[in-house]
């Protein structure tokens, strides 16, 4: 193949998932999709190989090939028909990110699937948003869908979308978001095909074989780079001080072994297989060269062991809904703690690692309302490089509720949203510096529930960078200042205040 | 008489209207351009104009010291942003640096609530204290929070700070009276940061053109009059690609193609804009060089491809196409320039699309030879034949086109297969029907006047004028107070045009709606009664989202008023038959291939691919397939044979 034949059919196909993205946003209801394209689409080869990804959250990065693997296990493939999952343990990541596999076939031959995830807002479980802090099985999470037929023979199958809307608190908007992948699938489809009629069947096999050698060159040369050896570290997270730990040997594979890492939890901050997987894929991103294409060939020489039954790869029934939050941000913690002295120039001191998850509920002139944020902090100094301030960092990247939006919507007011000054760890390169975020009740009574590290151990700075300050999470009740853990959830009432300050980067260098 | 102008890098476009006819003109860009072309015409006259300088002062980060003053509590609004990084992949990325030094941030004590009663009130004796710091202010910013919802806030600020002689105040509520604070700040901060250079800029061109008709190009696709312009002069970001569009669209009015995508190609990127049922699409949030301004604006799309973009192999064997631009210094490698790259101009004159020794002015001549030994020393390195590499080049850039075409539409949920490609700027003609082809786009139109497009549509805008206000509630609860609200928005405006030379005034009402609980609204025109409102609501909804929601709460969320004044009508003029002179040339993959060297000697003939027409300002290839047809006024349409 000519170097300008693969460039044009490699841009084409990394421009079809896109184009299916922007169907999906368009039409789509939950804001998590909306506004913050919490969702990915993608397409796989008849042998279930990803070619090409539109992943605009990290955490999609290496669970849509899983899906697809068990999709094309489980069931028949037939012409016209999708199927749509959530199972973490099948490849899915949390139960609100359900994904839509369709087969795609050419002149009746199957030619390979696009596929298309998509965060919804509710799906079920015990409190409103599917994420309920305080669960002890998955079953509080939600409703569970293994591969599950949802079109056939280009009819959508009504029972089945019932099924689904029906165990969710707004079904017509998960009808409205279920109804846009349908259709976001069904332009890949289009695209897919006429991409395949446009160079024939021949020249679209020889392109994804040499596609995928060009993705694993683009790698391969980064991998083989890196100073050659064993890099291990381990942390603790502040719930129940369960321990992450990973060994990455760097040669001619970048092999990444997590034995000694803390068994599963009856907490949901068990992060799926999958979730983990897309932590290492992310950092192999961020240290070599993001704009490198990403299909199944792309981290051919990465291997990855996890050993089930931990809180990294949990069995069936454990709760997941919060491991891609607060659990993925320490294991990149932890492998870039392991891979500083491989690589000091390219891997930056640690950054906040934590989303500081904070949400309140209550009742506000007789309707229930619930507000849920995350809030960005301070990112590692690198070599030759001051660290920013408020910033969301590692595998999140959600914008912010804009204060005249939340204070229209529930009965809160924001006293205070600053940067956190000098809370960055000092050094030759100074860590950012995190946030400060003050909120009063305004309503009666209001739950409030604060998921969050870095309050016990700080961010770490490396080559002599000092660390990072740590969060705090402070409630002031009756004018009375209470400091509190990283994870708690208590009533507040009326003129309380939650104050949330957000941990800052480590310091690079003396 | 109507002269319109266009400043752009290198040359200053003049268009001039006279009893009919259209002149052309250009001058080198410089401080003193518009003077020297208005020696040039002289006369009394209406003046139109587009220019960049509210956009390079921005990009080159040359604006005013902007102090800002903010709620207390939220001082560093412009350093958080919205607490996101650009690229999601980076461990150590940064923010674009907002224009205010954190130095220069002023908290007043103050605070309104949602609805608009204060939660703290503003004192007179704060105001006062505060409006004393900033003893080196150019320019002051305020934005306080709600100030959407009750304005009074931030009106005493400006008062106080008035009185102690600071001249250029920007109020949020008064740029963009619409919540979400931290777009509103970012919005505000850059009116502030512009406003005096603005402001010093528009009073000596009108020295200089020394007429009251006075008009400048709004990034909304309208003009305004210099008065209305000075007070909001963010609204003038993107005034160039603004006028290329207004034009196509008249373009699409006279040949009755209500659906367009407009191509304009240079020298290091290419604009993509679309006319869907004969409107240009816009958005309301964009931003420039990383800043967001949340004012409504053309929606284009720019992609890093243009005549200087280089070609180049990557270490995984693929041949790509930019983004990196040898720009115009030293630009391609057949300028008389010491270019060392190998670029998409080097490629059509290799092709032998573009002619050895073709003059693009009187400095530069294409020379094919040096382009050969650039590329020949690429092959040492690269391996393989020459021809992989031009023609190589050629298939990508116009691939790269087309996929940027595609994304865009998708964006709109568009099928580009129904509508044309309108192709200009200097480099857009000789690359128009093949990126069609690739889109599966059957119609190619290529404007006359395509070197002086931007300009033309200048001349043909209409006054507009575009007030936003925030208005959140359930659409029963708040109708009579939407009514009152837009009836007092359109008598502001009435006000702001009057004395204005306009033959046709039309105002259109729109609402923001949304189903509660969602977080986008849809633009839904304001109907007299509130339950026709509700009905057309429930119809467009409909028809985006394929299904309905009866007995759902609907919100309204903002009140739009757009204004739009008809001045008077601009024709293009019938062209005159040349005598026919046709050329011979080699094109390498396709054979000898007939060259016109202008439109007007094939007037209203019909001539089939491959076929070349070299004019001074672009160069058109027309491939097998495809006929080309030159209408009477000079518009050319390609068009695929069946």
């Amino acid at each position: 193949m000519k170097a300008f034949e693969l460039e044009i059919m490699k841009n084409r196909m990394i421009s079809i998932p896109i184009e299916m993205g922007y169907a999906l946003r368009r039409t789509s209801f939950s804001p998590n999709i909306k506004e913050r394209m919490d969702a990915s689409c993608a397409i796989f080869d008849c042998k279930g190989r990803m070619i090409s990804c539109a992943e605009h959250i990290p955490v999609h990065l290496g669970s849509m090939p899983r899906v697809v693997e068990h999709v094309m296990k489980e069931c028949t493939l037939e012409q016209g028909s999708q199927i749509c999952m959530n199972a973490p343990y099948l490849g899915g990541t949390h139960l609100p990110d359900i994904t839509l596999v369709k087969p795609i076939f050419f002149k009746k031959k199957f030619v390979g699937c696009v596929a298309n995830r998509a965060h919804h807002a509710d799906v079920g479980g015990k409190v409103p948003g599917s994420m309920p802090p305080e669960c002890r099985e998955i079953y509080e999470e939600g409703i569970i869908i293994p591969p599950t037929k949802i079109e056939e023979k280009g009819e959508v199958k009504r029972e089945v979308l019932r099924l689904i809307c029906s165990n969710s608190r707004t079904p017509w908007e998960r009808f409205g978001d279920l109804a846009s992948q349908i259709a976001a699938n069904r332009i890949g489809e289009k695209r897919l095909i006429e991409f395949i009629e446009r160079y024939g069947m021949e020249k679209y096999d020889e392109f994804v074989s040499e596609f995928f050698s060009y993705c694993k060159k683009m790698m391969k040369r980064y991998i083989d780079d890196m100073p050659r050896g064993t890099w291990e570290a381990e942390e603790k997270m502040e719930f129940e001080d369960v321990r992450i730990k990973v060994k990455i040997e760097t040669g001619r594979k970048f092999h990444v072994g997590f034995s000694g890492t803390s068994p599963q939890l009856s907490r949901p901050l068990n992060a799926p297989r999958s979730v983990t997987e897309s932590c290492v894929f992310f950092v192999l991103r961020c240290l070599t060269d993001p704009s490198i294409p990403v299909s199944s060939a792309t981290f051919e020489d990465v291997k990855i062991d996890i050993p089930k039954g931990t809180i990294l790869n949990p069995e069936k029934s454990y709760p997941v809904s919060a491991g891609n939050v607060e659990t993925a941000q320490r294991v990149v913690d932890v492998i870039l703690l392991a891979l500083h002295k491989c690589m000091p120039e390219r891997v930056p001191a640690q950054s906040q690692g934590t989303m500081n998850n904070i949400s309140i509920g209550g009742l506000h002139n007789g309707e229930a309302f619930t507000y849920y944020e995350t809030i960005g902090g301070g990112c590692g100094a690198s070599y030759g490089k001051d660290g920013e301030s408020a910033l969301h960092t590692y595998m999140t990247n959600t914008m912010n509720t804009p204060i005249e939006s939340l204070e229209n919507y529930y009965p809160l007011t924001v006293l205070e949203y600053k940067i956190r000054r000098n809370s960055g760890g000092r050094g030759k390169w100074i860590g950012g510096d995190g946030i400060i975020r003050r909120i009063r009740i305004e309503c009666q009574e209001a739950i409030v529930s604060v998921q969050s590290e870095r309050r016990r151990y700080a961010p770490k700075g490396f080559h002599g960078g000092e660390n990072g300050k740590m969060g705090e999470n402070v409630v002031i009740i009756n004018g009375v200042e209470k400091k509190m853990d990283g994870y708690f959830t208590i009533i507040l009432n009326k003129d309380d205040e939650i104050v949330v300050n957000t941990p800052g980067g480590g310091g690079w260098g003396k | 008489m109507h002269i319109a102008t266009d400043i752009g890098g290198t040359y200053t476009d003049f268009v001039i209207f006279r009893d009919g006819n259209i002149e052309t003109f250009k001058v080198l860009s410089s401080e003193d351009a518009v003077r020297k072309g208005m020696n040039i015409v002289g006369g009394s006259k209406i003046f139109s104009h587009g220019t960049t300088i509210a956009t390079n002062t921005i990009i080159e980060r040359k604006g005013a010291r902007v102090y800002l003053f903010v709620t207390k509590g939220f001082g560093d609004i412009l350093e958080i942003q919205r607490q996101v990084r650009v690229s999601v992949y980076s461990l150590s990325a940064r923010k674009v640096k907002h224009i205010v030094q954190s130095e220069n941030v002023v908290e007043i004590d103050e605070r309104m609530k949602f609805d608009g009663t204060p939660y703290k009130k503003l004192t007179k004796n704060e105001c006062i204290r505060k409006a004393r710091i900033p003893k080196d202010a150019e320019s002051v910013a305020v934005v306080f929070l709600h100030s959407y919802k009750n304005d009074s806030h931030e009106k005493l600020m400006k008062e106080c700070l008035k009185e102690l002689g600071i001249e250029h105040i920007s109020l949020s509520s008064e740029i963009l009276p619409v919540y979400r604070e931290y777009e509103r700040a970012s919005t505000t901060a850059l009116d502030a940061y512009v406003k005096p250079i603005v402001t010093k800029y528009i009073s000596k061109i009108r020295r200089e053109i020394n007429t009251k008709d006075f008009y400048i190009m709004l990034s909304s696709g309208g003009v305004a009059d210099a008065e209305n312009v000075m007070k909001k002069p963010i609204n003038l970001v993107l005034s160039g690609p603004a006028g290329g569009l207004i034009a196509s669209k008249y373009i699409s009015s006279i040949i009755d193609e209500d659906n367009i995508i407009t191509m304009d190609m240079g020298g290091t990127s290419t604009d993509i804009g679309i006319i869907s049922c004969g409107k240009i699409i816009k958005t309301e949030s964009w931003d420039i060089s990383g800043l967001p301004i949340a004012l409504p604006s053309i929606d284009i799309v720019t992609i890093g491809a243009g005549g200087g973009s280089i070609i180049w192999m990557d270490e995984g064997g693929a041949l790509r196409v930019g983004p990196q631009s040898a720009g115009s210094m030293p630009g391609p490698a057949c300028y008389p320039f010491e270019g060392k790259e190998f670029t998409v101009t080097d490629a059509i004159l290799l092709k032998g699309i573009l002619k050895d020794g073709a003059g693009l002015s009187d400095d530069i001549k294409l020379n094919k030879s040096k382009c050969e030994r650039v590329l020949s020393k690429k092959i040492k390195i690269w391996g393989g034949d020459a021809e992989d590499y031009f023609d190589g080049g050629w298939h990508v850039v116009n691939s790269n086109m087309a996929d940027a075409i595609k994304t865009q539409c998708s964006r709109h949920g568009i099928d580009p297969r129904n509508f044309s490609l309108l192709a200009f700027g200097g480099e857009g003609p000789v690359h128009a029907c093949n990126v069609a082809m690739e889109v599966g786009i059957r119609r190619v139109i290529i404007p006359p006047y395509a070197g002086v497009f931007s300009a033309l549509g200048i001349a043909m805008s209409p006054i507009t004028l575009i007030d936003v206000r925030t208005l959140i509630g359930e659409i029963n609860d708040v109708w009579e107070d939407v009514v009152e609200t837009s009836e007092n928005m359109i008598e502001r405006m009435s006000e702001r045009v009057e004395g204005l030379p306009i033959k046709e005034h039309i105002f259109s009402k729109h609402l923001g709606m949304r189903y509660r609980g969602q977080s986008f609204e849809i633009d839904i025109p304001m109907k007299a009664s509130l339950e026709e409102t509700v009905d057309e609501f429930m119809k467009r909804y409909e028809i985006m989202y394929s299904f309905r929601l009866e007995d759902w709460k609907i919100e309204c969320v903002n009140i739009k008023i757009e204004y739009c004044g008809i001045r008077e009508k601009i024709e293009i003029p019938k062209m005159k038959k040349m005598k026919k002179v046709i050329g011979l040339r080699d094109v390498i993959g396709i054979g000898k291939v007939h060259v016109y060297p202008n439109r007007a000697c094939i007037l209203c003939e019909e001539i089939s691919g491959p076929v070349i027409l070299q004019e001074k300002e672009c160069t058109v290839f027309v491939p097998e397939g495809w006929s080309m047809n030159v209408r009477e006024n000079g518009i050319i349409i390609c068009e695929e044979i069946k």
